[in-house]
């Protein structure tokens, strides 16, 4: 991704195809999700207890965070603690080059992605294959996901099946989608086979028994916890739950979101690695608790509601830009309306502020959050800080928002300017912005609205006499 | 690895108040005033509608019913379990039905038999513990009777549960569960369909990586 990000926007505008399948895609997740909440009430309450859930555990990271590694230690789970990328990216390495292990086999995880760990793993020599169908798809063709649910969602049967052709040398008769997960369980049920690591992310982890819970369909992520003799799971600190109590709230909340489905194939309940008189399992578990700038969100009073995000991707699904730009557009692991706050977050503003201007600020992601993210205020108040922060104090958009505030603050001001606006309407105005290469400047009408107020309330109160 | 955790703690410690720890009322909404029939019903439905093949049978002589769906859909080998009374009766009753039936069972362990589980195996029988009705969903736990691989790596996966261990809802089972908090088992693994995936176009596809037909015999 070399291009800016107004460049990678015109180029995905430019493109019809990707524009019909995210289309395509967004009306259906959005339908489907309407139907699983169908029940006003309950949508709500199940919201609030949501929102409940998360925003506790954030503020008791610390004592849940020791509490989970004391009880995955217990259970004979190995804990690391990873600040960074780097750090995590080592760990995994570190436990691959002490087995000697050549092939990884991984089950969907945002957070390796935001770690960057299969190019990672590939600089040492170690093949890291993904298992999800989409993940693979993605991979296949050399791509990062463009859906932090659906991987492969810019992607309709078509591109896939002559993905597969050229990469595989394997061809499926048309449209035949059936055929094609045939041809990738054949593909990967051998890797699965041959592979001593599997990698997963955490859904989320419950700190009173030290478990993780894996939410998934396909069930390559119990594969890949349960085929390789060495189970890694990454996880974002944040992902920390108290109590298995919480847990249905949380996983009706997450997959109705995400798909509209009221439960997922599997839920998969992980707490000990194999038992001596146990036959199977890995002999190993690995779980890294991965910081990554996520604690400094969580001192933030403003902001550590981001940190509330069960990762869904309803946000994305109902973003009016996300639906016409695409997933890879952003440039970033995790794009849309949550991408857009917690990458300039874990960034930096400097870097990745620029984010925060694909938003109209138009509401939908918030009210489609099932854990009460506000994320149009936190959206609002990330560009504050970037204007403050990092723009030079006289940029042109200051200028005219400082104009604006002048005009909208003095009445007489105000009258002035409308009177002049309508005055000089028939002067076509040069403006300096792009705005007008694909628009028409409206024009001022020939009276303001309250001089056309003040007109309508005379002719009605001469009326009523 | 010590620098890291402390210093992650530190970070997380800068400003956090004495913790709220407050109550929060968990309420499931739905379903709750089902009598068993109810429950049942709603159960068979959901598991349906989730794709899965369902029987209905009485506890004497579901083993013939199996035996059926053995010869009906050609299922020749089939991996079993230890020491569960009803299974071995299983084992027994697709033996008898055809010479063509073979049981391998689950003893040796995963590195010993793992050629055989990706590669010979048709069907599987397991156990279930409990089940919810309003998702139609099944719960292992998988233990040394019954290894993880079971559930997973068969194309064909059969369960048994008996009906007076559905439950209404997700809740109630945590609330109550048939696993001891304290001493969590290993891995459980709540199951409510074949395996499927809609990765490709947003198309249903069913048998992803998992079994491709699941069947649940429900014993009265």
């Amino acid at each position: 991704m070399t291009n800016s990000f107004s460049t990678r926007i015109k180029q995905a505008l430019a493109d019809p195809q990707l524009r019909s399948n995210f289309r395509g895609a967004m009306d259906f997740l959005r339908n489907k999700r309407r139907l699983a909440f169908s029940d006003e009430d309950e949508w709500e309450a199940l919201k609030k207890q949501g929102a409940a859930i998360r925003q506790d555990a954030i503020q008791r990271l610390p004592e849940l965070l020791t509490q989970l590694e004391q009880q995955c230690l217990n259970n004979g789970i190995q804990v690391h603690w990873a600040e960074d990328d780097q750090d995590a990216n080592n760990i995994v390495l570190g436990i691959a080059q002490q087995h000697q292990s050549k092939l990884v086999i991984k089950g969907k995880s945002m957070a390796t992605e935001e770690i960057e760990l299969n190019q990672f793993l590939e600089q040492h020599n170690i093949e890291c294959i993904e298992s999800d169908m989409g993940e693979y798809i993605v991979q296949l063709d050399n791509e990062k996901p463009s859906h932090i649910i659906m991987p492969a969602i810019h992607k309709n049967t078509a591109q896939i099946t002559e993905l597969f052709e050229n990469k595989l040398g394997i061809s499926t008769p048309e449209g035949d989608v059936d055929a094609l997960i045939g041809v990738g369980r054949t593909i990967l049920r051998k890797k699965f086979e041959q592979a001593d690591i599997g990698i997963s992310g955490v859904n989320f982890a419950i700190a009173d028994t030290g478990t993780l819970c894996l939410v998934e369909n396909e069930g390559n992520g119990r594969l890949s916890t349960t085929a390789p003799s060495i189970h890694i799971a990454l996880m974002g600190i944040e992902k920390v739950i108290p109590n298995i109590k919480a847990l249905p709230t949380l996983q009706k909340l997450l997959t109705r979101s995400a798909t509209g489905q009221h439960i997922t194939s599997y839920l998969n309940l992980i707490s000990s690695p194999r038992k001596p008189d146990e036959l199977d399992g890995p002999k190993a578990v690995h779980l890294i608790l991965l910081d990554n700038g996520r604690a400094n969100i969580s001192q933030d009073e403003q902001l550590k509601s981001t940190l509330s995000c069960i990762r869904c991707g309803a946000c994305m699904n109902h973003c009016p830009v996300y639906t016409r730009i695409g997933g890879h557009a952003y440039g970033s692991t995790y794009p849309g309306p949550i991408g857009q706050i917690l990458t300039p977050q874990l960034k930096g503003l400097e870097q990745e502020g620029e984010l925060l201007d694909a938003c109209s600020l138009n509401g939908a992601c918030g009210e489609a959050c099932p854990v009460e993210i506000d994320l149009p205020e936190l959206i609002r108040i990330l560009r504050h800080r970037r204007q403050v922060d990092v723009h030079k104090p006289w940029s042109l958009e200051a200028l005219v928002w400082f104009i604006w505030l002048q005009v909208h603050q003095y009445p007489r001001l105000y009258r002035l300017t409308t009177k002049f606006a309508a005055l000089f309407r028939s002067l076509k105005l040069k403006t300096p912005t792009n705005w007008t290469n694909t628009r028409t400047l409206p024009k001022p009408a020939k009276l303001g609205l309250h001089k056309q107020m003040q007109r309508h309330s005379k002719t009605k109160s001469e009326a009523e006499k | 690895m010590n620098k890291a955790r402390n210093a992650i703690l530190t970070r997380l410690k800068k400003q956090t108040k004495p913790n709220s720890n407050k109550h929060i009322q968990l309420t499931s909404k739905t379903s709750q005033h089902l009598n068993t029939e109810q429950t049942l019903a709603l159960f068979i439905e959901k598991l349906k509608e989730n794709r899965a093949e369902v029987h209905y049978v009485n506890h004497k002589n579901w083993e013939d019913t199996l035996a059926q769906v053995a010869l009906d859909r050609r299922l020749n080998t089939w991996l079993l379990g230890n020491n569960v009374s009803k299974i071995e009766q299983a084992g027994r009753a697709l033996t008898s039905a055809s010479a063509d039936i073979s049981i391998i069972h689950y003893t040796p362990d995963y590195e010993t038999l793992k050629k055989t589980l990706f590669h010979d195996i048709d069907a599987s029988i397991t156990l279930a513990k409990a089940a919810i009705a309003e998702t139609g969903t099944l719960v292992l736990i998988p233990d040394q009777n019954e290894p993880r691989m079971m559930s997973l790596i068969p194309p064909v996966h059969v369960v048994l549960l008996k009906a007076c261990d559905i439950l209404n809802n997700f809740q109630q089972l945590v609330d109550n569960p048939p696993w001891s908090n304290s001493k969590m088992p290993s891995n459980i693994v709540f199951i409510s369909s074949p395996s499927k995936t809609a990765d490709i176009q947003q198309t249903l596809a069913y048998g992803a990586h998992g079994p491709k037909t699941l069947i649940v015999f429900i014993l009265s």
